[in-house]
């Protein structure tokens, strides 16, 4: 008998079917091709560095899980992404860190001189990091798909929409991340 | 190249001027949790077998009267808390599709139940301790009524565990309502 808040997980966990040591290798080989573009995702739904590998813990943790289970329906990468996509927002709920969505509404502005050049590029990363976190999160998520290059066909496997509302999300973030750039500069 | 198109690929070339290693422990962490989550399910089943096995040995071993009650009480509250907590759990194991939207639905329906656990939780302490109390007070003669109320087991679980745990439930309820409340507004903004 399973039960109370352990009845998922051990739903998740029966991996007694399939050959360990085959699931270990398959586990470690996509932690090694998307272990670093997992890490970017991870920081952009997080604040610090500890949360960000708490994250990164966690979705290790439902790749583990759903690696079992998982038969080839989509492409590996869509597959490893939607398991981060989806415990990335469910950390953020558990961190009640949810931005309102008009907070960020901003009309886009004329270009202006790029006051960008004066940095680094490592500070430039840095601050675009920021301001991708201030983003609500279901354009962030968008945002930080697209960014890792994915397309609007895998973004929309990712995160099971259209991919007409992922152009409209994806159009709305950036609009939201030009202003919020702008704002701050 | 329109504009936006312009901004995409340079915020695209900054987002990878960032390397965020994962932990190096990563693999030896999730196997490490996985054992925990194992241990957290045989918990349950140990208690239930040591408790309600104990009880049951004893009233088989000695069938009077105080010991066949006590161990079908503890049986009751032992079916009880298995019940509800089957019950609560419904729905709660796996999202329905792989989508976000039903991930996000089981996320807040396991908040939900986990709030309805701490309620019910509340409940079956009292009810188990107002058992014990009125157990202990009508099953002693009346010179050791005073005794038994200040016992270390009562003054353990009773006097000092029954706030201490409503303290906890308190401050892990409003934990989890805030954390419904993000989930709600996310699963608001997903649908809009």
């Amino acid at each position: 008998v399973r039960v109370g808040s352990a009845g998922h997980v051990a739903a998740e966990i029966d991996v007694s079917g399939v050959a360990r040591d085959t699931l270990e290798a398959r586990f470690n080989s996509i932690l090694g091709a998307n272990g670093v573009a997992l890490g970017r995702l991870a920081a952009a739904y997080t604040r610090s560095a500890s949360d960000r590998d708490d994250l990164l813990q966690d979705i290790a943790m439902g790749l583990w899980q759903a690696l079992p289970r998982f038969r080839g329906e989509c492409s590996e990468r869509t597959f490893v992404f939607r398991i981060a996509h989806n415990r990335g927002l469910a950390h953020a709920g558990r961190q009640r860190w949810v931005v309102p969505i008009d907070q960020t509404e901003h009309e886009p502005q004329d270009p202006l001189p790029d006051p960008e050049v004066e940095l680094s590029r490592e500070e430039q990363s840095e601050r675009l990091l920021r301001a991708i976190r201030r983003l609500p999160v279901i354009h962030r998520e968008v945002l930080a798909l697209a960014l890792e290059g994915l397309g609007y066909r895998e973004i929309s496997q990712v995160l099971g929409i259209s991919e007409t509302n992922v152009g409209v999300r994806l159009n709305r973030a950036r609009r939201g991340l030009r202003g919020i750039l702008k704002d701050r500069s | 190249m329109t504009h936006a198109d312009l901004d995409l690929e340079r915020w695209r070339e900054l987002w990878h001027v960032r390397q965020e290693p994962a932990p190096s422990d990563l693999r030896s962490r999730v196997l490490a949790e996985t054992r925990r989550m194992k241990l957290f399910l045989v918990v349950p089943v140990a208690v239930t077998i040591g408790f309600g096995g104990g009880y049951l040995a004893r009233a088989v071993a000695s069938p009077d009267v105080e010991s066949i009650t006590l161990a079908a009480a503890v049986w009751v509250f032992i079916g009880v808390a298995w019940t509800t907590a089957i019950l609560n759990s419904r729905g709660t194991w796996v999202p329905l599709a792989d989508t976000t939207a039903a991930y996000l639905d089981v996320s807040i329906r396991r908040c939900r139940g986990t709030l309805r656990g701490l309620e019910f939780g509340v409940w079956l302490y009292v009810a188990e301790l107002t058992f014990c109390l009125a157990w202990r007070l009508f099953g002693t003669d009346s010179s050791q009524r005073l005794e038994a109320l200040v016992s270390p087991a009562f003054v353990v679980l009773g006097w000092l565990g029954l706030p201490a745990f409503l303290a906890f439930t308190i401050w892990y309820s409003r934990r989890k309502r805030r954390e419904l409340a993000a989930l709600l507004e996310l699963q608001r903004q997903l649908i809009e």
